[in-house]
């Protein structure tokens, strides 16, 4: 529902019967919205301000008037989330084509066999109808070609694997559930195992190559916490052990206790007790410090209970700021429009708010004037250290080198290498740790100043041309001359094991972009923190040109510096698209010459998504190794994916957990959602559903590459061992006047498919692993066939094809030269076609069986018992087809009485067997022997390493550290976005209530 | 004793199917209304024939006799056994005479003899345990051959004694009454002889295939190994790290 909000509702009320809104039609844009509602003839202006998304939560608020405005798809949401496709793997388009293929090449046999059979009518079977006239409605051996033709494709339909797609639907479903059951992908807190929501997708989870990630609760927890703070130079937050150690907060840590404030918020905790000491001794910076933190917010608080403070902050960065200082004693307990009440150290005052210089973007700080009980004009002013510090009046230039040191402690090592002997410990910089920092300041004014300042503030701010421009020029007269207080550090913090699954990621090839809605700062520092951008990266490359030209030129000089030659005519994917194929066509991998990374804009990216500049962005992007796209639409979201899927031959995943999340997750081959705080949308659309984002690196390289692996080679098997059977027939075709007689008996025919090798190979796809999780995980480079698709595709397919053609020619042909002519030791001869028929398909069943056996690498008690178990099993159906009491009872439907009986005893049979399989097997092996030698893949390497370690276990790993970073960057991210300071100086929202207020949250 | 036959499709898919074992295996039912599958051999004016189809129609119907040709003036007849040549699976489940305890003739009753036949199936051999169905000749021709030329057991020369040889040096003579027609597709007919050892009768190819494949495995063994070693070393894992 979406609904223009009324914040007068008073003479409106609910006689709405004559009123009339005009809007514009259904649209996907968020930040937009144009409508008129006449009422009693009046017209009232409805923008975008008034407008409820779908899905927002309105909060501080007891009731309100709403007109529905869009409903069910037409809601901007829905407008957003992209059509919903029904996703197929790569792997089903190619065994469509493949099944094409394979009807082409029945057809050609098949018309091989009819002119055949033609010619033989004609030379041999024209002749020979004193023996076997033909059928009366033959005419000539043309007619009986035609037939025949027919004849054959029944006969050699078993080509045509149609029991492929059953048994291809089993093996997914049972790798689905293999997802489902992982107890490693099943997170406790919150009851919920991994989903595999698609049972169609799994092996393509092991070819991914591009993953298109969110950053709030996908990469983060969403949680701000106040971690560290650096007071008139003191840094505060880390915990030292009694040798001045510093020790890593764990939970056995123990916690500052707060219990002397009552107002405390039991959910905050802080390990650093020195800072408390402060507070208790009365350290009058440390006091001004919180005080300016509880004061310098747009925070609302709500208190239903007394005692129990809720606050609705805007950003959660202001939300932990404003609840650490209420820890420490500082409490901000409410607001009207002109004060502030906060409750100091148990006694509470009432500040009077006097102006709010709100935050935006290019000032990147938000300062706000109070008057104090004690009559004193006080500013107090927090924002990014590389703002602040220039503000700063220049008595106080020396802490502000200690804090900015506290900011980044290796330029404190090149500034000032006796500041280090000094202390004991090592400086923890607050940036590296990723975490936001932001500087607080304040500043005494004087009233008359003041006062002349709040004159030209207040014209400024009724000026009707050029409003802001004028209030930013104001606001910049009075913050100035700052005294710094310190500095705070809030952890964004990320979700479990994220750094690791980025790594391992990143080791595996695969390419991690970021999309978010965020500002780009908050998603630079976090791509930071979570290692998708490293500190040894050449370079990283900002995209925020506002029209094509700008872009065009930043892309292409981006380009330039990684692979200048690609810029050149000569160069090959040039060259390719001044041809400008009709076609679809794919970009190949292209290498660039080092690490780099690529920042793009929101606003710039619906320039570059556009006509020519699309794929000067593509290649751009992809050849950099990590991407953030900021600022994004949910609908960009979902270009991008779309992007990259039409030029790129890969795979992609998107991963998120918000609605916002929905188009992309729709648009990418694979979608993924995490079940977190954000509703159930991202979860209900994706493809995958699991609670933590680190629970992706187990889906990719153990699922992932395990179904991949297991789907390849189930494939080759299986088109391998439909050629075996079905060409035998072609073989025999020269040798029976291609007359569609089939070798086998019908009941083998039958039950082939059905019953002999229907397990040995649904146990191969369910349960082989060539190497087992841990090494999956810990040697990433594994998973690289997969992204290139070694391990099946037409090339693959040809070889089984080949291979196929061998095996059948062989198993013709050997037991073929055994009977021909040959008799048993009583005389009578072994040569008729049901003892033929026997000795083949008995051959044929154990070389398909070896065949398994050799490619089966993880040998369990089930797989020994459905290998060597439906070997079994066809011994006893044969001896049971083929037994007295069932050929009596139908002697006409079981011809082959007796045959097992007789022909199975012979050592020929067994002789010709055993000839059968080494002949079929040595081709084989001596080829997997030959590969990793003369046709090396990086994964042979990686897995003789395995093997290697396997005899030779080491000891465990040690834990490289992850490195920390070298250079200097601002890790200012304040997720702030312009907030309500004007709307808490108007009042508007606080008249009669001042309690009650309402925000409208998105 | 062997006759061959070449060219001869015994393994034709129409000729295959062109029989009914119901009516083999003395289904009364089946013997007086026979299988589809023996068209166009299924009815001759009127009546059933016994056994119908294809492949009994075009039964060998050739006589061969043996004959040593010794320092006497007129030859011995060599004596052929004519029954043991069959599978014992066949001659006693798998073929059966009609029931009932009348002579043969009568439980054929009411049937035809097959067109190219000269007499009709119960009057293949005097002896009733040879006749009918269950005649070893009949046998053996029902169980039709995998390849266009084949052999199949006419007679079995049985060794006397282990001192003399079973068809002592000497020459003979074979007295074939000429009655299959083979002239007509190209056919050749054989007559052959093999002595049968515990293996079986004469044929190489096994013996050849093993002694080729195995020299064949051998060799790719020692190249594969001169290979492994040369490349093993070159090929090493040292660039991979944990």
């Amino acid at each position: 529902m979406e609904r223009p909000t009324i914040t007068e509702p008073g003479p409106l009320l609910l006689h709405f019967s004559s009123g009339e809104v005009r809007c514009e039609s259904p649209n996907n844009k968020l930040d937009k919205f144009a409508g008129i509602l006449t009422y009693k003839g009046k017209n009232y202006i409805l923008d975008h301000d008034k407008l409820l998304l779908r899905g927002c939560v309105i909060r501080n608020t007891d009731w309100c008037y709403g007109l529905v405005i869009y409903t069910g798809p037409d809601t901007k949401l829905m407008q957003n989330c992209g059509k919903s496709t029904f996703k197929r793997t790569h792997i089903d388009h190619l065994m469509n084509v493949l099944v094409l293929w394979i009807f082409l090449f029945l057809g050609s046999m098949c018309f091989i066999l009819a002119v055949g059979h033609g010619i033989w009518e004609n030379k041999k079977g024209y002749y020979f109808q004193n023996f076997l006239p033909w059928k009366e409605y033959v005419s000539s051996s043309v007619v009986s070609a035609i037939l025949m033709f027919w004849s054959y494709f029944i006969i050699l339909n078993t080509v045509v694997p149609i029991s492929l797609y059953v048994s291809v639907e089993i093996i997914r479903l049972g790798n689905s559930y293999y997802i489902n059951w992982d107890r490693k992908m099943f997170y406790a807190p919150k009851n919920t195992p991994a989903q595999a929501r698609t049972t169609t997708l799994n092996e393509e989870l092991g070819q991914v190559k591009y993953v298109f990630s969110d950053k709030t609760g996908t990469l983060t927890q969403n949680i701000m916490i106040f971690k560290k703070c650096s007071i008139n130079g003191t840094l505060y937050g880390d915990v030292y052990d009694k040798n001045g150690q510093r020790v890593e907060v764990s939970e056995k840590t123990e916690k500052v206790d707060f219990s002397y404030n009552k107002l405390a918020d039991p959910k905050f905790s802080f390990y650093d007790k020195t800072l408390v000491e402060a507070v208790k001794r009365g350290d009058g910076r440390v006091h001004l410090f919180f005080l300016s933190l509880s004061l310098c917010h747009t925070v609302m608080s709500e208190e239903k209970v007394e005692g129990e403070l809720v606050y609705q902050a805007q950003s959660p960065d202001e939300g932990a700021l404003v609840t650490a200082a209420r820890n420490f004693g500082f409490a901000f307990r409410s607001r009207t429009s002109e004060t502030i009440t906060v409750v100091e150290m148990g006694e509470t005052k009432v500040y009077q708010l006097l102006a709010i210089l709100d935050f935006d973007n290019v000032r990147k700080r938000m300062s706000v004037i109070v008057r104090t009980p004690e009559d004193r004009v006080m500013l107090f002013c927090k924002g990014a250290d590389t703002i602040v510090c220039q503000l700063l009046h220049p008595s106080c230039r020396s802490l502000g080198d200690v804090t900015m040191e506290h900011l980044d402690a290796d330029r404190a090592c090149e500034v000032s290498p006796s500041l280090l002997s000094a202390h004991t410990h090592v400086f923890q910089d607050f940036a590296i740790e990723g975490l936001r920092t932001l500087m607080v300041a304040y500043r005494e004014l004087d009233n008359a100043f003041f006062q002349a300042w709040s004159k030209k503030h207040s014209e400024a701010c009724l000026s009707l041309e050029d409003r802001e421009n004028k209030i930013s020029n104001v606001s910049e007269e009075i913050e100035k001359d700052l005294m710094l207080l310190g500095a705070t550090a809030i952890e964004d913090k990320l979700q479990d094991g994220v750094l690791e699954t980025i790594i391992t990621l990143n080791k595996a090839k695969i390419k991690m972009w970021t999309l978010t809605g965020d500002k780009q700062e908050t998603a630079v520092n976090i791509a930071y923190a979570c290692n998708i951008f490293e500190d040894e990266m050449d370079e990283i490359f900002i995209v925020e040109g506002k029209d094509d030209e700008t872009i065009w030129q930043e892309l292409r000089s981006a380009r330039a510096k990684m692979k200048p030659e690609s810029l050149l005519e000569s160069d090959p994917v040039n060259s390719y698209l001044t041809m400008k194929p009709k076609m679809p066509f794919k970009i190949p991998e292209e290498v660039p010459n080092g690490n780099y990374g690529l920042v793009i804009n929101g606003y710039s990216l619906a320039y570059a998504l556009e006509g020519n500049l699309e794929l000067e962005l593509l290649r751009t992007a992809c050849m950099c190794k990590a991407v953030i796209c900021c600022r994004m639409t949910p609908l960009q979201k979902a270009q991008v994916v779309e992007l990259v899927k039409r030029y790129k031959k890969v795979v992609t995943l998107a991963i998120g957990d918000g609605a916002n999340d929905v188009s992309m997750i729709k648009a990418a081959h694979i979608g993924i959602g995490i079940s977190g705080q954000e509703g159930m949308q991202a979860m209900l659309n994706s493809d995958y559903a699991f609670c933590q984002f680190h629970y992706l690196r187990r889906l990719l390289l153990v699922h992932g590459r395990w179904s991949y692996n297991r789907m390849c080679k189930f494939l080759s098997y299986f088109f391998y061992k439909n050629f075996v059977f079905t060409l035998v027939h072609f073989w025999y075709a020269f040798f029976s006047g291609f007359s569609a007689q089939t070798v086998y008996d019908t009941w083998f025919i039958t039950f082939y498919n059905l019953v002999y090798t229907s397990l040995p190979v649904l146990g191969l796809s369910l349960f082989d692993q060539d190497v087992n999780e841990t090494w999956s995980l810990r040697f990433p480079e594994l998973y690289e066939p997969g992204q290139h698709n070694l391990y099946f595709n037409k090339k693959e397919f040809v070889k089984c094809l080949v291979h196929g053609i061998y095996s059948s020619f062989v198993l013709f042909f050997v037991p073929m030269g055994t009977v021909y002519n040959s008799v048993r030791s009583d005389g009578k001869e072994i040569s008729d076609y049901q003892s033929f028929s026997l000795i083949v398909q008995t051959s044929l069943l154990w070389v398909v069986t070896m065949q398994i056996a050799l490619e089966t690498t993880y040998w369990t008690m089930i797989s020994h018992f459905f290998i060597w178990g439906s070997l079994g099993f066809y011994f006893c159906v044969l001896f049971f087809l083929y037994s007295d009491g069932l050929c009596l009872m139908f002697p006409n439907v079981f011809q082959f009485l007796g045959v097992a009986r007789n022909i199975l005893k012979l050592p020929q049979l067994w002789l010709s067997l055993v000839l059968s399989v080494v002949l079929c097997m040595l081709p084989v092996i001596g080829y997997q022997f030959l590969k990793p030698l003369f046709w090396p893949v990086s994964v042979d390497k990686v897995i003789d390493r395995i093997h290697h370690c396997m005899r030779h276990p080491l000891p465990p790993p040690i834990r490289t550290k992850v490195k920390h970073a070298s250079s200097r960057r601002s890790a200012y991210a304040f997720s702030h976005k312009q907030g309500f300071g004007a709307l808490i100086t108007s009042g508007k929202t606080m008249k009669g209530k001042p309690k009650k207020s309402s925000l409208l949250k998105k | 004793m062997y006759y061959g036959l070449s060219n001869f499709y015994q393994n034709h898919r129409r000729y295959v199917k062109s029989r009914d074992d119901s009516q083999l295996n003395g289904d009364s039912s089946a013997l007086l209304n026979p299988s589809k599958e023996c068209e166009p051999y299924r009815r001759n004016e009127d009546k059933p024939i016994a056994p119908c189809g294809a492949i009994a129609n075009s039964m060998f119907n050739d006589t061969l006799e043996l004959f040593l040709v010794g320092n006497a003036s007129y030859p011995t007849l060599i004596p052929l056994k004519k029954k043991g040549i069959a599978w014992w699976t066949d001659k006693n489940v798998k073929f059966r005479n009609p029931p009932g305890g009348e002579p043969l003739a009568e439980r054929f009753k009411g049937t035809t003899k097959p067109v190219n036949w000269v007499n009709p199936v119960y009057m293949l051999d005097p002896d009733s345990d040879n006749n009918g169905f269950i005649n070893e000749d009949f046998i053996v021709w029902m169980r039709t051959a995998a390849l266009p030329t084949f052999r199949k057991l006419y007679r079995l020369i049985e060794r006397k004694s282990d001192l003399h040889p079973t068809l002592p040096a000497g020459q003979y003579y074979l007295n074939i009454t000429y009655n299959y027609p083979v002239h007509s597709f190209d056919g050749r007919k054989r007559m052959i002889l093999s002595t049968i050892s515990w293996m079986g009768g004469k044929n190489p190819f096994l013996g050849i295939a093993y002694i080729a494949v195995g020299s064949i495995s051998f060799l790719l063994g020692v190249v594969l190994l001169v290979i492994n070693h040369k490349y093993r070393n070159s090929s090493n894992t040292a660039d991979i790290t944990i």
